[in-house]
């Protein structure tokens, strides 16, 4: 297991969930069941009816795009969800 | 720092609504659904806005004379630097070059800060000031950094432009000139909007390319709207945008979508074309595979550093247009220095490298017959070559210098 740093949008957060956090988990998948699991995130937002990411959730580690949910963490991982609709 | 006044949003506005799924919103400071994570736009009421083509005649010569289909009222003392109702240029002589009969410039490279970015941070900074915001700032590859900063002088609010270190150094420093603090990163664009999104989120700073984003996007329909007047309240058949985002293709679709429901226009363009660099041509890419799915490009190398957007915010939308019609070609950092040639030698316009990959795009598709020789086609040049004449000065016919004498000055004449 690894311990990261996790930013979420407060779109993406529940009430009263911080924006930044520290989560351990072994890979991307983990890391979003534990935020679901311990009520961070709704889940069921994330997700499309296919079970993938939603497109419109780019996720970085360490500043680099990663939305593949086997992508394996380190500890001190900078994990950033980030709403893919800006700039420009 | 404080606003001193609020500015109200408009009455024809009825709220905010999910590009993907619909979902309706009340004004907020909000740029993305919560259900689906889609993009906000503001929707009007257009029982309520009906301009009239007589009205907008006798108003102002800027952007404000669209009033009905912005978010804000100019009557309610909003903060400006005039932009807007930039010339379109009949181009006569580039035309015949490339063999269009009707080949028009709109030359919006010569708004208050040199690009068409001042239309969007227009509506952007008032938003920050409609909800109360005393810090705007925004991600940038150089022209909206200096569009927001000016605005902000303008309205008295401290302001904070992220761009990339690469940005050209003229660009940097016009933003500085007003005032603006300006963080430089390590990084690419793509890098930048994703420090800035988080930024919007932790502090309490109202970024008019993320959280003011709906808001933002509706400035630059009005280079759709001035071009339909100008043409006589005709659309072109086709026009030409520079695209990195794709906010601005959008916007300009949106806006000659919004001047045919409301019976200003008879007919929306039936070619909208989208321009992209080589360097950087995520959703060129995505089109010619006939793909919904925008591959980034993680590394942009081009020379059209405005246009470098990897990962482009309004892509997935772009290409749901591209779908019904038009094209997306890009163009080589060779072509784009041809395309800015071209401009400044037929028609006296000097733009920088985001108005050479129009050019060049539009030289191909004509040649390709993908644009008709007998349409109405319109290019969008949309920023001044002054601010980045590094980039094509070493590709100039060399300057020869000369001592102060007749002997000298008869031996360049005469050659």
């Amino acid at each position: 297991m690894a311990k990261v740093e996790v930013f979420l949008p407060a779109l993406l957060r529940k009430d009263k969930a911080k924006s930044k956090i520290i989560v351990e988990a072994s890979n991307l998948k983990e890391l979003i069941d534990w935020l679901g699991r311990n009520g961070i995130v709704d889940n069921d937002k994330l997700f499309d009816s296919n079970g993938m990411l939603r497109k419109l959730i780019n996720v970085f580690i360490n500043g680099k795009l990663q939305n593949d949910l086997n992508a394996v963490l380190n500890d001190g991982d900078e994990v950033s969800f980030i709403l893919a609709v800006a700039g420009g | 720092m404080q606003t001193t006044s609020l500015i109200k949003s408009s009455p024809n506005i009825k709220g905010l609504a999910c590009r993907d799924c619909g979902k309706f919103f009340e004004i907020s400071l909000n740029h993305a659904c919560d259900e689906c994570f889609g993009a906000l736009d503001v929707i009007y009421d257009f029982e309520k806005a009906k301009p009239s083509k007589d009205r907008i005649a006798l108003r102002e010569k800027n952007m404000w004379r669209y009033r009905e289909l912005l978010p804000f009222d100019p009557v309610d003392a909003i903060y400006d630097i005039q932009a807007g109702y930039t010339p379109l240029i009949k181009a006569k002589k580039l035309g015949e070059k490339l063999g269009l009969k009707e080949l028009y410039i709109k030359n919006d490279s010569v708004n208050p800060t040199f690009s068409f970015k001042d239309r969007p941070a227009a509506v952007g900074v008032n938003a920050a000031i409609h909800f109360g915001l005393d810090t705007v700032g925004c991600a940038s590859t150089g022209n909206l950094a200096s569009a927001t900063a000016a605005y902000a002088a303008r309205a008295g609010l401290n302001c904070l432009v992220f761009v990339p270190a690469n940005t050209e150094r003229t660009k940097v420093a016009q933003a500085r000139a007003y005032g603006a603090k300006l963080i430089e990163v390590d990084g690419t664009y793509d890098d930048v909007n994703r420090l800035v999104s988080q930024a919007a989120d932790l502090y309490n700073i109202g970024v008019v390319n993320v959280n003011l984003r709906p808001y933002y996007v509706e400035g630059s329909k009005t280079l759709a709207f001035e071009v339909a007047e100008q043409m006589n309240w005709e659309a072109p058949d086709a026009f030409i945008v520079p695209t990195a985002s794709g906010a601005m293709f959008n916007a300009i679709c949106r806006g000659f979508e919004e001047l045919r429901q409301l019976n200003l226009i008879n007919e929306e363009p039936s070619n909208p074309i989208v321009a992209q660099a080589e360097g950087c041509n995520p959703i060129v890419k995505a089109f010619k595979k006939n793909s919904d799915h925008i591959e980034v490009i993680e590394k942009p190398k081009t020379i059209a550093l405005s246009l470098a957007i990897g990962n482009p915010g309004d892509g997935v939308y772009v290409l749901k247009r591209l779908k019904k019609k038009g094209f997306a070609e890009d163009a080589s950092d060779d072509e784009i220095v041809e395309g800015i040639c071209l401009l400044a030698k037929y028609e006296g316009i000097f733009t920088e490298p985001a108005g050479g990959v129009v050019i060049a795009v539009l030289k191909k598709l004509v040649d390709e017959g993908k644009i008709d020789r007998s349409d109405k086609v319109v290019c969008y040049i949309t920023g001044n070559g002054l601010k980045t004449s590094e980039v094509i000065s070493d590709k100039l016919e060399s300057v020869t210098l000369i001592k102060p004498n007749l002997k000298e000055l008869e031996r360049v004449i005469n050659g």
